[in-house]
């Protein structure tokens, strides 16, 4: 009962009565939830009524062209990413957390470090060292005394497979830190059970540790496909025609936002379906805990030439997804560090880092606003408003910088005819292709990471400490200020953090809704990695691996922490 | 430590109070006062709403319906709206004691002083002098035991000089041995300051040693209201009764002289109406064993029991007793012997009752 936060009685009072009761705190939280959302339900919008927007004839082009190519090449992406680290993620999370095998504990986290390689960086570096001018097929042709490209067969690169290779490579750790999670939320008690019923620890991981972990795995895999959907480098660097691409392409290269908006609508239906897929397993999440007894996991000691292969699999993954392309990069970097301080490579790190900033400070304060208002005043309402607002995470950043411009646009048109009309003064573009429409797209896409840490964290401090704060003569701001934050500082920072670090790697948002000539570390980068000029800007993409090392540290220490059995054994 | 002449507060008025969460109710038109320096202790089973209770007296959770009046002034505002905790100049004590963990012992107390605290400064010296802590100061609370951060709480919800202290379940979070110690300085320390308490609580033994008047709740309503001796002495029903600790039920009938027959003697049925069917209470306190040459003397009726059962539980024995023949032959009887007295199983002995601890209550169900 002291648990239970004051309820705003919905079903029993009037609208009248409903209002009378909303205050400061609700009411700027409902208006601020209503702000994030009108992106993402711009783009709701436009998929359920296609009139708004089809005044050209170009949907029908689409449709008798691309589309369908667009949807098979998505959707075999999307299952390949899927598989690819579901097997990976859920493969070595087994081994770390079950096994004891040399290096496992460093592994462990190592496992984490390809997180901070974005997927279109790691597609360059590969590129370059697979095609045919590069090193390897050099070497290869080197050794064996093939002398042109019909003398071998060689796997390409750039192609679908490829870009399942890369993203995979770059994203099982959702699914590992996930499965991981799993596996050591488990009661020991458990598996112990199985084993004592008869069970081959095999037998115990696939009919028992498995199927618990199951709703996290596929929260992961979901997750990894919505990062997949959302990936416009890899793909748009592999000419490989997935719908990010096509939104891009059919905006910029045809001219037609409407004919982009309508793909994204299209696009819209797998993000409903991920987003379903996700909630579905949370909600399974449920038959998790059935025992609280979080002793040391029994790991199994492995034989010698087990406990090599063990290793090696962790290793592969670590090697592919981290070490080559950071080790290339640098080499690269160490090289051609020149060139790249002289082709405006400050300036361009100078637009990321205050973007970066600039979102990281606003998704932060916004998200702690909502989730503090929702402490204050939980009303059903308010909190749906936020979980709308905070769909932005699972929605692709190309399908957001339709959401954005198309509001703004009208806003801007609405304007800029009402004052050529009254003053005979045209205003032209205010909003829209500027940095402000940027900041709104990084908000709207990444308020879910803020506000999910920061409603977590919130939800550690105990309500009483609210009361004791407020009867002791302290307001809700007050309160916020001298117990709350506080309290929650180093969650506060590592939400700040997480949301600095996406909006350093974001690239199709930015390529979309960017002022003309206004170039991030992303853009730059894609941009000369398209040229085939990757040594020439290796440092910048060497700077964005950089700061995705950041929150790898942040979750390192999570990890190193998150071993209860460790902890329950040290207390007893 | 306080001028008492300038603790004239008016106390805490709660009128007609129901509140429900959704659809399910949780209080039903509760009214309690709380005159100024009594302390008011709401005892109920879990869940029987005696936490919302107190939550809405301090804010924390918004009135639906009634009115609450604190130190004279209504908490009630115009258009529906109840004045925040923070303006109510209320204390509130919590079952986990909620101390800041970010601050240390004097940032904690000082949380709610408003204007100068180095007037208040040596108020909180001497006050952590009283409660024994004078060197903790600069601890933190994780650095405190259970017993200690009670203290620091009390002591932090009575430095704004509230007109009300409200108290959830103050001792439930420290272990057995001092919750009785720690009981004993909270009460003088309140008694001290004059001011109106209320204070829930699940424990009969606690709210007993510390109220002026007990409330029992059960289910969303006051039940009985009185000063606790009157209380444990005169249960309005059987559910007050037990409230108390064991308690041994017996069937009966009253007949026609208005008592209750039962295997352990007769018992005045109280106006209960001759023919209706009635549970028998008896307090295992209640029957002490007495020597056969007594008996015949003083005019007292006994009752010669079979002992089944005799514990030694520290300052009284635990017996369990069975009637020789009757209805209730079958029934283990209880009784609280104070001191060591350890008769063999299977032996006979005569005791008495005392019928102030006996309680006769007409069955809800009067079919046989």
């Amino acid at each position: 009962m002291s648990q239970r936060v004051s309820v705003l009685g919905l079903e029993k009072t009037s609208v009248f009565a409903l209002f009378r009761r909303i205050d400061g705190w609700t009411f700027g939280a409902l208006l601020t939830s209503l702000l994030i959302a009108v992106p993402i339900l711009s783009v709701f919008v436009v998929a359920l009524a296609p009139g708004i927007t089809s005044s050209d004839d170009i949907w029908s082009h689409l449709v008798s062209t691309v589309l369908f190519h667009y949807i098979s090449t998505t959707l075999t992406l999307m299952l390949g990413v899927g598989a690819g680290t579901l097997i990976i993620g859920t493969g070595t999370a087994w081994l770390v957390t079950m096994h004891r095998f040399p290096g496992q504990s460093i592994f462990e986290w190592a496992l984490v470090l390809p997180l901070a390689v974005p997927a279109y960086v790691i597609a360059y570096v590969y590129t370059d060292l697979l095609e045919y001018a590069g090193p390897l097929q050099i070497a290869l042709r080197g050794i064996f005394g093939w002398s042109s490209y019909g003398d071998y067969w060689f796997p390409e690169i750039r192609s679908l497979g490829g870009a399942i290779a890369m993203l995979t490579l770059v994203l099982y750790p959702y699914v590992y830190l996930l499965a991981r999670a799993a596996f050591l939320e488990q009661s020991v008690s458990v598996l112990e059970a199985s084993r004592v019923l008869g069970k081959t620890p095999w037998q115990s991981f696939t009919k028992v540790a498995l199927p618990i972990a199951r709703p996290a795995v596929v929260a992961g895999v979901s997750l990894v496909m919505m990062e997949t959907l959302n990936d416009f480098g890899t793909v748009d660097y592999f000419a490989v025609a997935t719908f990010t691409a096509g939104i891009y392409d059919v905006w910029l290269n045809m001219n037609s936002i409407s004919g982009a908006a309508q793909l994204a609508s299209v696009m819209l239906m797998f993000v409903i379906a991920l987003i379903a897929l996700e909630r579905l397993s949370r909600h399974g999440r449920k038959f998790h805990h059935t025992g609280s007894k979080h002793a040391t996991l029994p790991t199994v000691p492995l034989s010698h030439s087990k406990a090599l292969l063990a290793s090696l699999i962790c290793l592969l993954p670590i090697i592919l997804g981290f070490a080559i392309p950071a080790g290339i990069l640098i080499d690269y970097s160490l090289a051609f560090y020149q060139v790249t301080l002289d082709s405006d490579y400050l300036l361009y790190t100078t637009n990321s880092l205050l973007l970066a900033s600039t979102s990281a400070v606003l998704a932060v304060m916004i998200g702690l606003f909502l989730a503090y208002s929702i402490r204050l005043h939980g009303s059903p309402l308010l909190i749906g408003a936020a979980r709308v607002a905070s769909i932005g995470y699972a929605v692709p950043g190309a399908v957001l910088a339709i959401g954005v411009i198309l509001p703004l646009s009208y806003f801007d048109n609405a304007v800029d005819s009402y004052m050529l009309e009254t003053f005979g003064y045209s205003t032209g573009l205010i909003l829209s292709g500027t940095i402000f429409a940027v900041i709104i797209g990084y908000l709207v896409r990444f308020l879910a990471l803020s506000f999910g840490t920061l409603e977590a964290s919130l939800g550690k401090v105990t309500i009483n400490m609210d009361g004791a704060s407020r009867t002791l003569g302290h307001g809700p701001a007050s309160t916020l200020k001298r117990v709350h934050l506080p309290l929650i500082r180093t969650s506060i920072l590592t939400a700040g953090i997480l949301v600095f670090v996406d909006v350093m790697k974001e690239l199709p948002m930015t390529m979309l809704l960017r002022p003309f000539n206004f170039e991030t570390l992303a853009t730059y980068v894609h941009q000369y990695a398209s040229d085939e000029l990757l040594e020439e800007s290796a440092l910048g993409a060497l700077t964005i691996v950089g700061a995705g090392i950041l929150p790898v540290i942040i979750l390192s220490v999570a990890i190193s922490r998150s071993r209860p059995g460790h902890r329950s054994s040290e207390s007893s | 430590m306080k001028d008492n002449t300038s603790m004239m507060a008016a106390g805490l008025s709660m009128q007609n109070i129901s509140h429900a969460f959704g659809q399910h109710r949780i209080l039903n038109d509760i009214s309690i006062e709380v005159p100024n320096g009594q302390i008011a202790c709401l005892l109920g089973p879990s869940g029987c709403g005696k936490t919302t209770l107190l939550r809405i007296a301090a804010g924390l959770e918004p009135l639906q319906s009634g009115k609450i009046i604190i130190d004279g002034r209504s908490m009630s505002k115009s258009g529906g709206r109840s004045v925040p905790p923070e303006k109510r100049n209320i204390g509130l004590m919590f079952q986990d004691f909620a101390l800041f963990p970010h601050l240390n012992v004097v940032d904690n107390i000082s949380f709610g002083i408003k204007g100068s605290l180095s007037e208040r400064k040596r108020w909180i010296v001497a006050g952590l002098d009283k409660i024994g802590l004078a060197g903790y100061a600069d601890h933190f609370p994780h650095e405190l035991s259970g017993g200690q951060q009670q203290r620091i709480a009390l002591l932090r919800a009575l430095a704004p000089e509230p007109s009300v202290l409200l108290l959830d379940e103050p001792f439930s979070g420290l272990d057995a041995t001092r919750r009785a110690s720690v009981r004993e300085q909270t009460l003088e320390f309140l008694k001290e300051s004059g001011l109106s308490a209320l204070m829930v609580t699940h424990d009969p033994e606690e709210a007993m040693f510390m109220s002026d008047n007990l409330l029992i709740m059960d289910k969303g309503q006051l039940i009985q209201s009185g000063p606790p001796i009157e209380i444990y002495s005169h249960p309005k029903n059987s559910f007050v009764a037990t409230l108390f600790g064991q308690i041994d039920v017996l069937d009966g009938r009253v007949n026609n002289d208005g008592l209750v027959e039962t295997s352990l003697g007769n018992f005045a049925a109280n106006q209960i109406a001759p023919g209706t069917l009635v549970d028998v209470l008896i307090r295992p306190e209640g029957i002490s064993p007495c020597k056969k040459s007594h008996i015949t003397t003083e005019k007292t009726e006994t009752v010669s029991l079979r002992v089944v059962g005799a514990r030694p539980i520290g300052r009284s024995s635990h017996l369990r007793l069975t009637t020789l023949s009757g209805v209730n032959s079958s029934s283990i009887i209880r009784a609280r012997v104070p001191g060591i007295f350890l008769p063999e199983t299977g032996s006979l002995i005569d005791v008495k009752i005392d019928p102030a601890y006996v309680f006769v209550f007409a069955k809800q169900d009067q079919t046989p």
